[in-house]
């Protein structure tokens, strides 16, 4: 489709969006390639390779919808393909993710959920009645008279539901294709382009499937220093360097804008290339790669437009070109935080206030911090934050020598940006589903896959690796293992499996022991099913005590989101409520698809073949009417002239 | 999408085959009026057990044998795949 430099002069491309940075080699956006869209009624500017929650953000749009249950305004806070705050319509599709959708021009994009307007919602008063909606309300309500049943159930599909479909959208082309692979890499980041350059090298046939539009995973938003076998590297230079090094590499097939969904029985996986195509794919041996995501903290509106996990601003800064906000307050749980008020400062936003959660900290980052004259206030919290559609200050609160919140020292910070660094969360649903078994991992406050089953093999974040040097050996490691397992070469050697054990003992712990601040009345865990912690708390004092039986009373996971950013706070918080470890909390079986599989692909091409008679080009050269008699075009009238019949006028042409 | 391997033609997509049952032998023909009840049996009630299931299958979609098959049912690691031979 063409992009066009403003031929028309039309007045949004011309505008300067408020929020963008000079450009940079790490960013994925053309400046050269201008593109308009349509959200909310106006129209706005975009460059090619823009989402259109970067480019929305990028004019100061940070609402693109409402909440599910209560209408409350929401907006993207991670930026990822999980991020699913910010579900809007797209042209003729509902339930588009704003945040993994690129603008097209011309593109008509519509809020969801919102009534009469995205800034006037009438439903948002329904959180005013939510002490009537208490969790599972509707296993309790809605029952007696029997006679208004017809009423509530008009009542109810009107205000559940999300999205509108257009029944008279023309048909879309999807296709599908079979693909075959002796290894098959899921995941682009360090650990997956590792893996798969190592298999490709011992001679196996290798397919590698990302799901961004760039390979490069985690490093291509990063612009630290790190760590690799050959001396150090800029983060996203090394991205860019294992993604030249895999186009040249024989025997290796790279599918972008790829998501796998689902491992099924003897590695077999399918995933959608483009929204539009399905593969199905048979592999000997597979490597999961597919990353972590990065978790949330649970405390008083959370979830105001602009509270922003760390990561989410490292996109917005380094992949689009986004100042995230003017005045930022980081809360910090781990040295990531603390990269990430680096990397807010290098993008010019005033860090009003940098909060630890950590007592002492000495990293580099913390150095460079303080080099820069910025105060690090090591043991505070963030209780709440503020603002009536976007965040607009955030409440500060030291912690005591028990690591309580001290309310009295309590001090508001004015900021339009509050962003949120407090550990990680391996995406483990496909190893899930290839039948891995997984434990929780006390030390390290993360859940990690402890028993792999034949011919899968792990590398990287999803394995709890996050040292990059560490991520590029472990992929090698299970790249060279997986190629001997399907018959290529002997395996990685004895010596650098030590060697990557090592380093993984030596990793600092990254996930901070805080998964909720108390105090406040709207603190919730799932954005998507508007579930707060009060209702955890209510549904487990109800007797729905265990993991299972809490996510179906409570309908935490079951978002479109599939609970990627709640599991990991609901599994802490149901262990609490139920005075257990939080190990023992127990999981929710993890089934595919892991990630929304559009349901064009499943449907396949539209296919009406049509059988022609040796007598077909001769009736419509004469103006025959045809008529389908089974998969046969046949002729149902030889007719040029209007004909009176039996007293009725035919109108045949 | 688990793969089978037919004796004929190699191995195979689940999809090209169709499942024929657990393999049981036909009960013979007892005097004290306890057929019914074997033949009963027979048809109707499966071991359904947890663990190496021996069971048919038939390459519906490809050459049409009929094969024995040796599948764990809950982790589906199918053993071996074979003819029938009568011994």
């Amino acid at each position: 489709m063409s992009v066009k430099t403003n031929p028309e002069g039309s007045a949004a491309l011309t505008q300067k969006a408020a929020n963008r940075l000079p450009g940079h080699p790490s960013q994925r956006i053309n400046r050269a390639e201008l593109v308009e869209f349509e959200f909310n009624g106006k129209k706005y500017p975009a460059f090619s390779g823009d989402t259109i929650a970067s480019a929305l953000w990028a004019a100061g749009v940070r609402v693109l919808g409402r909440s599910f249950k209560y209408h409350r305004p929401r907006g993207p806070f991670a930026f990822t393909s999980a991020d699913t705050n910010a579900l809007v319509r797209v042209d003729d599709e509902p339930n588009a993710r704003a945040s993994a959708t690129l603008v097209k021009p011309g593109m008509v994009v519509k809020p969801q959920n919102t009534w009469p307007s995205l800034d006037a919602d009438i439903m948002s008063l329904t959180g005013l009645g939510s002490r009537f909606m208490p969790v599972g309300f509707y296993y309790k309500t809605f029952i007696r008279p029997k006679a208004l049943w017809p009423t509530y159930e008009k009542v109810l599909r009107n205000a559940a539901g999300l999205g509108e479909v257009n029944t008279d959208v023309p048909d879309t082309y999807y296709d599908k294709k079979y693909e075959f692979a002796e290894v098959l890499v899921i995941g682009g980041g360090p650990a997956g382009l590792s893996a798969a350059l190592s298999a490709a090298k011992a001679g196996a046939r290798t397919l590698l499937l990302e799901e961004n539009p760039f390979l490069g995973g985690h490093l291509a938003y990063e612009r630290q220093t790190v760590e690799t076998e050959s001396g150090p590297v800029v983060a996203y230079e090394l991205a860019e360097q294992l993604a030249q090094q895999a186009a040249g590499q024989p025997n290796l097939q790279i599918e972008l804008n790829t998501m796998a969904f689902g491992i099924y029985d003897h590695n077999w996986v399918g995933a959608v290339k483009d929204e539009t195509r399905l593969l199905k794919i048979r592999a000997k041996t597979i490597v999961v790669a597919n990353g972590a995501l990065e978790r949330p903290l649970i405390f008083d509106n959370s979830d105001l437009p602009g509270v922003l996990l760390g990561s989410a601003a490292q996109r917005l800064i380094h992949l689009y070109g986004v100042q995230p906000g003017k005045r930022a307050v980081v809360l910090s749980g781990n040295d990531d935080g603390l990269q990430v008020a680096l990397d807010l400062l290098g993008a010019g936003v005033k860090l009003a206030a940098v909060a630890e959660l950590r007592g002492e900290v000495n990293s580099p980052q913390a150095i460079k911090l303080q080099q820069a004259g910025i105060e690090i206030k090591t043991n505070y919290v963030v209780v709440g934050a503020k603002g009536s559609k976007e965040v607009s200050g955030a409440m500060l609160v030291p912690l005591d020598g028990n690591g309580q919140p001290q309310t009295a020292g309590a001090e508001y910070v004015s900021c339009d940006l509050l962003v949120t660094s407090v550990g990680w969360t391996a995406a483990l649903g496909l190893l899930s589903q290839a039948k891995a078994k997984t434990a929780y991992d006390e030390a390290r406050a993360e859940l990690l896959p402890t028993q792999l089953p034949a011919k899968i093999h792990v590398a990287g974040r999803v394995n709890g690796t996050h040292s990059v040097l560490a991520e590029l050996l472990e992929g090698q490691v299970a790249g060279l293992n997986a190629a001997a397992e399907a018959g290529f070469g002997g395996g990685a050697a004895a010596k650098l499996s030590k060697q990557v054990a090592g380093l993984k003992v030596a990793e600092p712990v990254r996930n901070s022991a805080w998964v909720y601040v108390p105090g406040g009345k709207k603190s919730f865990i799932s954005f998507d099913e508007d579930v707060s912690v009060k209702d955890l708390k209510d549904a487990v004092a109800e007797g729905y005590n265990s993991m299972e039986l809490l996510k179906r009373y409570s309908t935490l996971s079951m978002g479109p989101s599939q609970g990627k950013y709640e599991n990991a706070n609901t599994m802490a918080l149901c262990a609490e409520a139920n005075d257990l470890p939080v190990g023992e909390a127990g999981l929710t079986t993890s089934r595919p698809p892991f990630s929304s599989v559009p349901l064009g692909t499943l449907a396949g091409r539209v296919m009406e073949p049509v059988k022609y008679t040796p007598m077909h080009s001769w009736h419509v050269a004469r103006g025959a009417r045809l008529m389908n008699a089974g998969l046969w075009k046949r002729l149902i009238i030889m007719a040029t002239r209007r004909r009176k019949c039996w007293g009725r006028a035919t109108a045949w042409a | 999408m688990i793969l089978l391997t037919c004796p004929n033609c190699g191995e195979r997509n689940v999809a090209e085959f169709r499942f024929g049952g657990e393999y049981k032998s036909r009960p013979q023909n007892p005097e004290d009026g306890a057929a019914d009840v074997a033949w009963a049996e027979y048809l109707h009630f499966k071991a359904n057990k947890l663990g190496i299931q021996k069971e048919w299958w038939y390459h519906r979609a490809g050459c049409g044998t009929w094969f024995l098959a040796e599948r764990h049912t809950k982790t589906h690691v199918v053993e071996k795949t074979y003819l029938w031979e009568p011994n």
